[in-house]
């Protein structure tokens, strides 16, 4: 508890201080995605960790977010502080709707069943073209007032800053979560569920409230997405995302608090530095998630002992 | 407190129970007992709501309970054990009989999200409370131990412990003495005695440990085949015949 | 009537080729527990080494057709020997993700290798229509189904009536057991999952010659068969040609008489209809937490 408190404090302290060192557009542009990535895996992560089964239709809440974010903006001309909650919610819906199906099912069919959802919903992202534009997605999302008046630094800065207190947002949630009767309820339903439910706790109440969290959170990055890029298209619902999301968390250590934030440093910089490669790239991701489910199942992080309750007469 | 009515299970054409009626009264430790397929932890099941009774019905302080799904039972004051994984093997003595306590914590998402005052306090009140269940079955001294590292006779405290720490009225432990030897077995039954008048109201046993029911039991039940044989105050039902033709079978003519 | 009796001819050979291509992932997770996320990418792969062979190398089609299941069948086997046999205690979560991992690498290498062109699986009969009555199919699609129906039934005594097939169903029922009584456990895995390869690719040629055989079809048919396994009960021979057949027809009806842009996403709704109101599959095995 404490060692991952004051790591997510360092972690998210030294992200804070990074703009006044970074001088670069393009270190500007990894700060941001290592940000937006973090939300991700850290919304991911939840699910992983207290339903216990990876949801690979976890793009749906991405997509929501993020095609909310723009047609409210481009149609509505809503403003970004609107814009990103309205997302969150939208994908907190989406989150009660699929939970409430899928979180009755066993293990492959819950992950199976996601997956057709994410795929529903990318065809119909395809084919509504009414709303979402079609395959040619929405452009021009836009950008604020007060960061397209500045120079492109200020402006990877300034998003890096929006990107920064949805992360440490979506960290606080989990620890708070997770350091609370309801996290103990949590890890009651998931280590066994008999026992659970003997003792008063509803192991579908549970499934789904850590469900529509995650949602939520996902969704808010998705609203963040779709205004830093600017576009929005079918394919953010696009398996790449998921494979994505699916090493960040495995790397960074599943079930932790930390691996959220480690796993998308080391995935975000591997990236940019396999980049030269091209094609070989994605090959070697794969052998990547081979070898961490092979060697190191518990992740880069695995070693951090899961959360501890101690007890000492006073 | 607790009336059953008249239960019937059948799976597939079998009937596990068949008509089964008996009480508990406030106060009372009742065993149920009975040669094994008996249809005791059918009962449990039917009774806690891991089964629907295909018949019968089951009463909780008047109120008509039957087929109310397990946390419900759980909420109302009803907690069982498990023959079997009755605990949360990752987690410490501690942690368990923290979680078990989890109804009376605070359960509110926004709380959770910004704890003030309140939840603080009620986490505290919530670990002392569990400390004190880990030391009312004795188990103190591995209060910060890993339950997969407990001896037998600990596992089985501790699974009292957990069903404890729910706060129940009416505790219903399947067969608690499974596993243990003459001495751990005394230890629970004082334990188990202690219980009843003062952390719950009323206590139902399933248990083969004859040495056990005979010790703790104000009443016993007995089953057979699925149908209740008899009941009446362990003595009685020591001498009983057709209890020991149960568990014997006939004398070679 | 008529258009009805052409899509419905339509929908039933397309259920035919969808429950070919979902036979090997319902036997894998019906006799070893493993969710194989690389199925799509094993029928891919069939599919680009029979073009390879009959393109490339002008081999006879049933020449190539018995190579790709050889080939198929020894990737798989190693691949359950190398790399799931590690894995297996562990639960299902390890092998999907195990899976996924190798999915991603073997189309990306895949790709690196050919490139995203389609190709096409030559076969020796032509695309010349044959008037049945009122409906028309072409004679390529006919003698592809009826291959289908020879694989499928072929599968089916192996399973049957085979000692292996035996010792499949054996090891999968009670390991322990199979263990106990000189079934080599780790063999019949590694033969079980060379079977489920052989099925997909052999499903990726037949299916390459009749659409393309192309690098990245792999995700949309590990969805299919997922859809197909789901509808028809994981794990059930019968609920894989049931199932296919199923979704083939619908997509088909769907398609002509509504629209053709979500043709897609009727097999989705499908299961998710099903899940509501029928959660253990049309043939068997509940998909619901206890």
């Amino acid at each position: 508890m404490q060692f991952e408190r004051r790591f997510l404090l360092i972690a998210m302290g030294l992200a804070a201080l990074l703009p006044f060192v970074v001088r670069d557009e393009y270190l500007a542009h990894i700060g941001v995605l290592i940000l937006f990535s973090v939300t991700l895996a850290a919304s991911f992560n939840l699910i992983v960790g207290y339903i216990g089964e990876f949801p690979l239709g976890h793009t749906a809440f991405l997509g929501v977010g993020a095609y909310a974010a723009a047609i409210l903006s481009t149609r509505a001309g809503a403003p970004i502080y609107l814009t990103i909650p309205i997302a969150g919610l939208l994908s907190a819906a989406t989150g009660l709707l699929i939970g409430g199906i899928t979180l009755r099912l066993r293990g492959p069919f819950f992950v199976i069943v996601t997956l057709c959802f994410a795929e529903v919903l990318r065809l119909v992202a395809n084919n509504w073209v009414g709303l979402t534009n079609g395959p040619m997605g929405i452009s021009g999302v836009p950008t604020p007032h007060w960061i397209a008046s500045q120079p492109i630094l200020g402006q990877k800065i300034s998003f890096y800053y929006i990107g920064w207190v949805i992360a440490a947002l979506s960290l606080y949630v989990c620890y708070r979560f997770v350091y609370s009767n309801l996290g103990r309820g949590g890890v009651a339903v998931r280590e066994n569920r008999f026992v659970a439910q003997s003792i008063g706790i509803k192991p579908y109440r549970y499934a789904l409230l850590t469900f529509v969290i995650a949602a939520t959170l996902c969704g808010f990055a998705g609203g963040f997405y779709a205004h830093y890029i600017s576009y929005v298209g079918p394919e953010v619902f696009g398996f790449p995302f998921t494979v994505s999301m699916i090493i960040m968390v495995l790397l960074g250590g599943k079930g932790t608090l930390v691996g959220p934030v480690v796993g998308p440093v080391v995935v975000v910089l591997l990236e940019e530095y396999l980049r030269d490669f091209q094609d070989l790239r994605l090959s070697i991701f794969g052998l990547i998630v081979m070898a961490v489910v092979l060697f190191l199942p518990a992740g880069l992080m695995g070693f951090v002992a899961r959360r501890r309750e101690t007890y000492a007469p006073a | 407190m607790l009336e059953v009515r008249g239960l019937h299970k059948n799976y597939a054409g079998i009937a596990a129970v068949q008509d089964v009626s008996f009480e508990v009264r406030s106060g009372e430790v009742v065993s149920l007992i009975g040669p094994n397929g008996a249809g005791k932890t059918t009962c449990f099941n039917l009774i806690t709501g891991f089964a629907p009774p295909s018949s019968g019905s089951v009463l909780f302080e008047g109120r008509d309970v039957t087929g109310c799904e397990p946390h419900v039972m759980a909420l109302l004051g009803v907690v069982r054990t498990f023959q079997k994984t009755s605990v949360l093997k990752n987690l410490t003595v501690f942690e368990n009989v923290l979680t078990a306590r989890h109804r009376l914590g605070n359960r509110s998402l926004w709380r959770t999200l910004l704890p003030g005052r309140a939840v603080r306090e009620s986490e505290r009140r919530l670990r002392e409370e569990a400390a004190r269940v880990v030391a009312l079955v004795g188990l103190s001294a591995r209060m910060n131990t890993g339950a997969a590292s407990l001896s037998c006779g600990e596992l089985r405290l501790l699974e009292v412990a957990i069903a404890l720490g729910a706060g129940p009225r009416l505790l219903m432990l399947d067969e608690p003495a499974a596993g243990l030897n003459t001495e751990e077995a005394l230890l629970l039954g004082d334990v188990l005695r202690g219980l009843v008048g003062t952390s719950v109201e009323a206590l139902l046993l399933v248990e083969h440990n004859m040495g056990l029911v005979m010790a703790v039991s104000d009443r016993v039940v007995v089953m057979n085949f699925g149908r209740k044989l008899t009941e009446g105050r362990p003595e009685s039902i020591r001498q009983n015949a057709e209890v020991v033709e149960a568990y014997l079978g006939k004398r070679a003519a | 009537m008529d258009l009805f009796l052409q899509l419905l001819v339509n929908g039933l050979i397309s259920g035919a080729f969808y429950a070919l291509s979902a036979l090997g992932l319902t036997l894998v997770f019906g006799l070893m527990r493993v969710v194989n996320f690389a199925h799509g990418e094993l029928y891919m792969v069939g599919g680009l080494i029979g073009w390879a062979l009959t393109s490339n190398l002008g081999l006879d089609f049933f020449t190539s057709l018995l190579l790709v299941i050889i080939i198929l069948g020894a990737a798989g086997y190693l691949i359950d020997r190398v790399l799931i046999s590690r894995v297996r205690g562990e639960g299902e979560e390890a092998g999907i993700l195990l899976t996924i991992g190798l999915s991603i690498f073997i189309v990306n290498t895949t790709l690196l290798v050919v490139g995203t062109a389609p190709e096409k699986v030559l076969l020796p009969f032509s695309n010349r229509p044959l008037f049945l009555g009122p409906v028309v199919v072409t004679q390529s699609r006919l003698f592809v189904v009826a291959l289908c129906a020879l694989l499928i039934a072929a599968a089916h005594l192996l399973i049957q009536r085979t000692k292996l097939g035996r010792a499949m169903r054996a090891t999968f029922q009670d390991p322990m057991a199979a263990c106990l009584v000189g079934i080599r456990s780790h063999q019949v895995y590694a033969m079980t999952f060379a079977l489920g390869a052989a099925l997909a690719g052999v499903a990726g040629m037949l299916l390459g010659s009749i659409y393309v055989a192309q690098a990245n079809v792999g995700g949309l048919v590990s969805l299919k068969a997922f859809v197909v396994v789901i509808l028809g009960g994981m794990g059930s021979f019968a609920g894989a040609i049931v199932g296919g057949l199923i979704l083939g027809v619908t997509e088909a009806l769907w398609g002509g008489y509504v629209a053709t842009g979500y043709v897609d996403a009727i097999g989705f709704a499908l299961v998710i209809a099903m899940l509501l109101f029928r959660p253990y599959g049309l043939f068997s095995r509940q998909a619901e937490r206890a």
